[in-house]
C-alpha cells in the first residue's frame, strides 16, 4: 500500500501537469490578495469599496476570502481535470495490465491510485492557501493593518471556523 | 530445485468463447522445467487470448490452468508470484526513466525486489541507457525493459506475448539471445510467435495453434527432422533398388530421377547404407539426410485453410 503510494508519487512528481496546476492556483491567490485587495484597497476612495477589498486580504477575513472565493474552488474543476488525467493515461498506457499480472486486483490498484492523487491534490490546494495567508500577511503589513484573528465586534475564532464552513461543503448551518 | 515431474506450465481442455467465436478450443500443453516452449500461430490463432487465461487477465469458458502443479483457479496470486509476463501492447511511463520505470514496477510487485533493479538492467542490456527517459527508446529497448520488468521478481517462469513484433533482424538477434541467456539460467520461457524460424532458433519444444486449435506439439528438433529420410545419387540406380530391396532395415525406397533416391532407413546407418551399397560395386556420389524444416511442416499443417 504504502509502496504504491510512493510510486504514484514518484510517476505523477515526474510530470509537468501537477507544477503548473500548483503554479496557476498560487496565480489565482495572488490576483485575489494582491489586486482584488491590497490593490483596490489602495485605489479607491470609496469608503464602502475599500472596506471590501481591505476584507479579502486583512486577517482574519482573508481566510474566508480565500477559502470562498470562486477562483479558489474553481481550481478544483482543475484538480478534478488532473485525476481524470492520470486515471485515463493509466488505461490507455496498459499498465493497470500489468500491475494486474504481478498479483494486484485492479480494485486495490485504482483505490491506492486515487488515494495518492488526493493526497497530491490536498497538499497542492493546502500549499496555494498557504501560500495566499503569506500575500496576505505582507499586504496587511504593507497596508498598515493588524494580522490578528481577532477583531473587535466582529466574530470570534470559533464562529469564524462555522462561517467557513459552509463553503467547505454543502452542510447545512 | 525442480520436480521434473511436475509441468511448469499445464493447460487441461482450456477453452475461451468470445460470443459465437471460439478463440481456443480445448487446448492442452504442457511445458517442462528449464524449456524454452514456442507457441507458434499466425495472427488470430488465439496467442493473446491463452496467455491471459493463463495469467489471470481472462476467465476461461472451459478447462483449466495449473502452474507449478498449482490450479490457477485457487492459487492465482501464488503462481503470479512465480510467473513474469511481457504483455502485448503494454507500455511503460514515457516521462519516466528506464529505472524509474522499473521502481514503479518494483513496488507494484510488492517491493523486495528494488535491489534487484541493477541486477536486472544489466541482463537486459540497458545499464548505459538506463537514465534516459523511456519515451526515447527504441521498440527493441522498451521489450527489454518489459523483460527487465517481469524478471524484477526472479520469477521461475516467463511468459512473452509475441516479444519480437517490429523488432529489426538486430533486435531479434539480440532478443533470441537474451532468452537463451535466461533458459540457461534455468528459468522457464513461455513465448508466443507468429515467426517461424524465430521458434526454430530460439525454443527448445513448439506448440502449433490455428484457429483455437493445437494442431501440434512437440520438441522442435523432432519436428525438424521428422522422418528419417536420406536422399542419394548414385552411380546405378538400378543395381541401388535391387542392394537396397534385400536390406531389412530400409523401407520405402523411391526414384527421384535417373541417378537419385529417396531412402528411408535410420541415418544412423548412414555408413552401412553405403558400405552395402560399394560392396555390390554402386558408389554414391551424395548422401544427405533430408531435412523436413519446420517451415514445410507448418505450411503443410497451416496452409489448407489459409488459401482464401
Ligand atoms: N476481447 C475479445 N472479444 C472478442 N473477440 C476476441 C477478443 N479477443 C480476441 N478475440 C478473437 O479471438 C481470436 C484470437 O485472438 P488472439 O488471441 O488475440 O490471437 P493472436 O494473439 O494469436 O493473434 C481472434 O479471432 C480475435 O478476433
Ligand atoms: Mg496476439
Amino acid at each position: 500500500m504504502n509502496l504504491t503510494i510512493n510510486a504514484e508519487m514518484l510517476k505523477v512528481g515526474k510530470r509537468w501537469m501537477p507544477y503548473i496546476l500548483f503554479v496557476l492556483l498560487v496565480a489565482g491567490v495572488a490576483v485575489v490578495v494582491w489586486l482584488f485587495g491590497y490593490v483596490a484597497y489602495k485605489e479607491d476612495q470609496n469608503f464602502q469599496e475599500g472596506q471590501k477589498a481591505l476584507r479579502t486580504f486583512a486577517y482574519p477575513w482573508t481566510i474566508t476570502a480565500l477559502l470562498d472565493n470562486g477562483q479558489f474552488w474553481g481550481t478544483i474543476i482543475f484538480v478534478a481535470i488532473f485525476t481524470s488525467s492520470t486515471m485515463a493515461t493509466e488505461y490507455s498506457w496498459g499498465t493497470v495490465r500489468q500491475a494486474i499480472v504481478r498479483g494486484q486486483s485492479r480494485a486495490a490498484y485504482l483505490a491506492t491510485k486515487l488515494l495518492g492523487t488526493t493526497i497530491i491534490c490536498a497538499a497542492a490546494l493546502l500549499g496555494a492557501l498557504g501560500v495566499g495567508l503569506l500575500f496576505s500577511a505582507w499586504a496587511s503589513a504593507a497596508a498598515g493593518q493588524p494580522i490578528t484573528l481577532d477583531v473587535a465586534d466582529g466574530p470570534s475564532v470559533p464562529e469564524l471556523g462555522l462561517s467557513a464552513w459552509p463553503s467547505l461543503g454543502d452542510q447545512p448551518r | 530445485m525442480h520436480n521434473s515431474e511436475v509441468p511448469v506450465l499445464k493447460t487441461s481442455r482450456l477453452s475461451k468463447r468470445f460470443g459465437k467465436r471460439l478463440a481456443l478450443a480445448e487446448v492442452d500443453l504442457e511445458i517442462r522445467p528449464g524449456r524454452v516452449y514456442g507457441f507458434l500461430g499466425p495472427n488470430g490463432a488465439g496467442k493473446t487470448t491463452a496467455i491471459s487465461l493463463i495469467l489471470g487477465l481472462l476467465s476461461p469458458t472451459g478447462g483449466h490452468v495449473e502452474l507449478f502443479g498449482l490450479d490457477t483457479r485457487n492459487h492465482l496470486s501464488e503462481c503470479l508470484r512465480r510467473t513474469g509476463a511481457v504483455l502485448e501492447g503494454v507500455s511503460f511511463y514515457p516521462h519516466l526513466s528506464g529505472r524509474d520505470n522499473l521502481r514503479v514496477c518494483a513496488a507494484i510487485s510488492g517491493g523486495g525486489c528494488e535491489s534487484r533493479i541493477g541486477e536486472v538492467l544489466e541482463l537486459v542490456g540497458l545499464t548505459a541507457r538506463a537514465r534516459d527517459k523511456e519515451r526515447g527508446y527504441s521498440l527493441g529497448m522498451r521489450q527489454r525493459l518489459a523483460v527487465a520488468a517481469a524478471l524484477l521478481h526472479d520469477p521461475e517462469l516467463l511468459v512473452l506475448d509475441e516479444p519480437t513484433n517490429g523488432l529489426d533482424p538486430a533486435g531479434m538477434r539480440d532478443f533470441r539471445e537474451l532468452v537463451r541467456r535466461l533458459a540457461g539460467a534455468g528459468k522457464t520461457v513461455f513465448i508466443s510467435s507468429h515467426l517461424l524460424n524465430e521458434v526454430e532458433q530460439m525454443c527448445d519444444d513448439v506448440g502449433i495453434i490455428k484457429e483455437g486449435h493445437v494442431i501440434a506439439e512437440g520438441p522442435v528438433a523432432e519436428m525438424v527432422h521428422q522422418a528419417d529420410v536420406m536422399e542419394m545419387t548414385v552411380t546405378n540406380a538400378d543395381a541401388a533398388l535391387e542392394v537396397l530391396s534385400q536390406i531389412d532395415w530400409v523401407g520405402l525406397v523411391t526414384r527421384d530421377g535417373s541417378d537419385r533416391l529417396s531412402v528411408e532407413a535410420p541415418r544412423a546407418r548412414a555408413a552401412e547404407l553405403s558400405r552395402a551399397l560399394a560392396e555390390n560395386q554402386v558408389y554414391l556420389s551424395e548422401l544427405r539426410p533430408r531435412e523436413t524444416t519446420l517451415e514445410d511442416f507448418f505450411l503443410e499443417v497451416t496452409s489448407p485453410e489459409d488459401k482464401r
